[in-house]
């Protein structure tokens, strides 16, 4: 069932941005939940690394864990009427870990033991899964609390689709093992190794261990472990409640990428791993696509055609001009014909082309939005990429 | 050349996504290979980008070679763990007991850091390699990703420094942040584009790489740059013919517009550039041009090999 990207946005709690780093996944994101918020959504973006700008116009600057709203009078000010409500969250991670760890605790004690932890210090922005996990754990709370119609989650530039689809799982394997426990025992922790633990037994075994990793680290690895005990369970349960609403029907993943070789080469890589784990891909943003001038005005700007109206010398520097960008455009073109032919057919692909300003306010997002959602803006469609048969 | 950077033994590239570092990593690769080095290609990626640019199949996680005196490889964590482990424990079948055993890789993959510093030792260790009384490489070039991840991985030998007792892991640690931190060894390179975001994050990287990582710095290749073409009062002209109220986009209005497009951008790239001197005044910047060719392959990665030879004489040494 095909669906146009305004019915994916309107009916959706959650979408997830997921994408290679500087495509500008940030901007698509808020784009999105701003579009939400004008035709009468409550939407929430949460954002990991916004452009400073962007940040200070959304009044993100100086927050921590907490959603803020975007007033009316700042969208009055860019001369914008909501019909519904826009809250934007600049996600910390280390504070949501932090919180997640206070949540599962048995205890205040407990959860002190761990803040204090020289482990935890240093890895709890990395703990099992970092940015990725943190940012998962973080929509999970959103949503639970209920308190919004629309999620907008933009994800932290990752190296690997995986890591991020792979958050959840560290912690549910991890836990999951009965004998995880056994290592997390005041023996260990008290550094007399016990390989019983591993199935491995023996002494001579715990000797190499020791080799690779130091018996110290893995005394202080076991103490941080036994510290956690008894919150194996909220996190294992945590952990499958966070995968359930990633393949819900609730939710859906946008792709953002931009149309160069590499990106779009990323782009398909990602969409593989997407829908090898089973997230429902509702659309495809392709970002920054540069336009095809002669292909918009439907003649030719060759020498002939500008030499009526622009001297000799002008003239060859605006259609050199041209003919890089057209290059460009059709390279674009290109990649975007190989990413629409390797994606399923109701998966949406949508355009955005390249703006000559960075975005930066409201208004500059209500500018993507038109792109997105309506195809409108200063930049016509037919300078864009046709995309053949299909919703776009 | 430049700080020597073709002489030192490991040179990383670094910057936010999507700036080129990859290219520009290529790209020196092919220098560092001209002036009669035998190079190491890292970089540590979903998907491998340096031996396809430069024509290749993709490496994998194992050195490979691509042509004579030029090597590559993709980074990856499992495979790196192994090879440590290995190093480490000497008999496969002790690994095999060990790290086979789904139970300990489970504890392990909960410790992501550990991944990281294996990432980055696999690094290290080639970097000091000695081959019958050799280096076994003379350069090793490292694209790492500045996001949140690419700055803890470069960090993570200060942090295991600060949080793991006595050991062999700690021994690992000092040496590898001893490598990294030496200016005669190591030197990082940072890649931008002319554009808000990339430049302001720049310069955040920059403060931080100087105040807190102690990494020896060197060049600033800004990417992308467009020369200016059309001057002030032919872009005001262009401006105008744009603004006129037409029903259908006319011939003028469609040339005119790619021509105020590419005079933004020449705008942007010098006052970025200007900005970039002022902001890091410590690292010589280094533009690449903007590259109109459909794909990126070898020949435009050879082009920008050109340009960075160039450069790199042009500067004091």
């Amino acid at each position: 069932m095909s669906q146009t990207l305004r019915e994916l946005v309107r009916d959706r709690r959650v979408i997830v941005c997921v994408g290679s780093g500087g495509v500008g996944k940030t901007t698509i994101a808020a784009s999105i939940a701003l579009h939400a918020a004008m035709e009468g959504r409550r939407a929430l973006v949460v954002t990991i690394d916004p452009a400073r700008r962007l940040a200070n116009s959304m009044g993100l600057a100086n927050l921590g864990n907490v959603e803020s709203r975007i007033g009316p009078e700042r969208f009055a000010r860019e001369g914008l009427e909501p019909k519904g409500e826009l809250y934007a969250l600049m996600l910390d991670v280390k504070r949501t870990c932090d919180e997640m760890i206070s949540r599962h605790a048995t205890s205040k004690e407990q959860a002190d033991k761990i803040f204090k932890n020289r482990f935890y210090q240093t890895t709890s922005t990395v703990l099992a899964g970092s940015h990725e996990y943190m940012a998962m754990e973080k929509l999970y709370e959103l949503h639970d609390g209920g308190q919004f119609d629309l999620l907008v989650l933009d994800t932290p530039p990752t190296t690997s689709a995986l890591d991020f689809l792979d958050a959840p799982n560290r912690l549910t394997d991890a836990f999951g093992n009965d004998a995880l426990k056994w290592i997390a025992t005041p023996a260990v922790a008290a550094g007399k190794v016990s390989m019983k633990a591993f199935g491995l037994g023996g002494g001579y075994l715990a000797r190499q261990i020791s080799k690779f990793t130091g018996v110290e680290t893995l005394s202080g690895v076991a103490e941080f472990l036994l510290s956690m005990r008894g919150m194996y369970d909220g996190f294992k349960e945590r952990a499958a409640h966070v995968k359930a609403l990633l393949s819900s029907s609730e939710t859906s993943f946008v792709l953002i990428t931009s149309p160069n070789q590499m990106t779009i080469d990323e782009a398909r890589f990602f969409y593989r791993v997407l829908r090898q784990n089973e997230a429902p891909v509702g659309a495809v943003v392709v970002n920054r696509v540069r336009p095809n001038w002669p292909a918009a005005v439907g003649k030719p700007l060759d020498l002939p055609h500008l030499s009526a109206s622009f001297e000799a010398n002008l003239a060859e520097r605006l259609v050199l001009t041209v003919e890089e960008q057209v290059s460009l455009a059709r390279a674009d073109g290109d990649q975007i014909a190989l990413l629409r032919d390797s994606v399923e057919e109701q998966t949406l692909v949508c355009l955005v082309p390249v703006l000559s300003v960075d975005i930066h306010d409201l208004r500059g997002l209500q500018r993507v939005a038109r792109y997105l959602f309506d195809q409108t803006g200063d930049i016509p469609r037919s300078a864009l990429p046709s995309l053949g048969t299909g919703p776009s | 050349m430049a700080n020597g950077l073709l002489d030192k033994r490991l040179v990383v590239v670094t910057g936010k996504g999507g700036v080129g570092k990859s290219t520009v990593s290529a790209a020196l690769a092919l220098c560092a290979r001209a002036a009669g080095k035998r190079v190491l290609c890292c970089e540590v990626a979903a998907r491998e980008r340096i031996a396809p640019l430069l024509g290749h199949e993709p490496s994998g996680p194992v050195i490979a070679q691509l042509e004579d005196d030029l090597y590559s490889i993709n980074i990856e964590a499992q495979e790196a763990m192994r090879e440590y482990a290995l190093m480490k424990l000497k008999f496969e079948t002790i690994y095999n007991a060990v790290f086979e055993n789904r139970l300990v890789r489970a504890f392990l993959r909960l410790i992501p850091s550990l991944a990281e510093t294996v990432l980055l030792g696999k690094v290290w260790f080639e970097v000091e390699a000695i081959d019958a009384g050799s280096p076994r490489w003379d350069l090793v070039i490292l694209d790492a990703p500045a996001t949140g991840h690419g700055m803890s991985f470069l960090g993570v030998p200060q942090a295991l420094l600060d949080t793991v007792p006595p050991g062999a892991l700690r021994d690992d640690a000092q040496k590898m942040y001893e490598t990294l931190t030496d200016p005669k060894k190591t030197s990082l390179q940072l890649v931008t584009l002319p554009e808000d975001m990339p430049v302001n994050e720049t310069i955040e990287l920059h403060t931080q790489l100087r105040e807190v990582l102690n990494i020896p710095l060197g060049t600033l290749f800004l990417n992308g740059v467009v020369p200016r073409r059309f001057e002030p009062e032919e872009v005001e002209r262009l401006e105008e013919l744009r603004r006129k109220p037409s029903s259908v986009l006319t011939v003028e209005q469609g040339a005119a517009t790619a021509g105020i497009y590419h005079a933004n951008r020449a705008a942007l790239s010098e006052q970025y550039a200007r900005k970039l001197a002022v902001e890091i005044p410590d690292m010589p910047l280094v533009k690449l041009p903007r590259m109109y060719e459909p794909g990126w392959g070898r020949e435009q990665v050879e082009t920008l090999s050109a340009v960075i030879n160039a450069a790199l004489a042009q500067e004091p040494a």
